[in-house]
């Protein structure tokens, strides 16, 4: 009788061990990059260019930078 | 003579320096950004952090004309250099947000309102690449 119990606990455990979700949310490792796609490409000669630009105008539009 | 020069050469790079800090050169919008009402969007514009009281209206009004001037300086950039007006307001949000002092609210690029850290990422990491990120761990931003 006690055995009995004794099977019948070890098969309950066996049971909800085997019932254990094996769905596991993990955490990345890695933050997320967000890229822009390839469209947003500035390429560096482009970017001094387009920064020479921006600073003159910053300088005729002062209050809006 | 040389000293004189000197000084006054950086008496006007610190002006400019100050100065490009200010957007209203510390009127309502600077207070406004300094206090996290407002801050720099990711797409090179200013913009509330919580959506505008009615009380903040003329704040609003405000940053309206901002906005609209600034797009008017996109808009003559874009055509002046040939690129896409996308494009240089993108660029302009990353310099915005660059030089944006700690504590100041910007926009990463999913449009999530952060505040600006020490552990805050935003450069060009390649051609195709512009890297707008609240918070990277020290670790991962080693590598």
């Amino acid at each position: 009788m006690r055995n009995n119990l004794l099977i019948l606990s070890g098969l309950a455990a066996l049971i909800a061990s085997g019932c254990t979700p094996t769905v596991r949310v993990e955490v990345p490792d890695k933050p997320i990059e967000i890229n822009l796609n390839i469209n947003m490409k500035i390429e560096q000669n482009v970017r001094v260019k387009l920064e020479r630009e921006l600073d003159r105008a910053a300088q005729t539009n002062p209050g809006i930078f | 003579m040389k000293n004189k020069i000197f000084a006054s050469v950086f008496a006007v790079s610190a002006l400019l320096a100050t100065g490009a800090l200010a957007v209203d050169n510390n009127g309502p919008i600077d207070t406004a950004m300094k206090a996290g009402t407002l801050g720099e969007q990711a797409d090179g514009y200013l913009g509330f952090v919580r959506t505008p009281t009615s009380a903040q209206a003329d704040l609003q009004r405000r940053v309206n004309e901002v906005n609209i001037r600034r797009r008017g300086v996109y808009i003559q950039v874009a055509r002046d250099s040939g690129e896409t007006l996308d494009r240089v307001a993108l660029l302009q949000a990353m310099r915005q947000i660059t030089k944006a002092p700690t504590g100041e609210y910007f926009q990463d690029l999913a449009d999530t309102w952060c505040v600006k850290g020490p552990n805050s990422d935003v450069r060009q990491a390649a051609d195709d690449t512009i890297v707008i990120r609240c918070n990277v761990a020290p670790a991962s931003k080693a590598k």
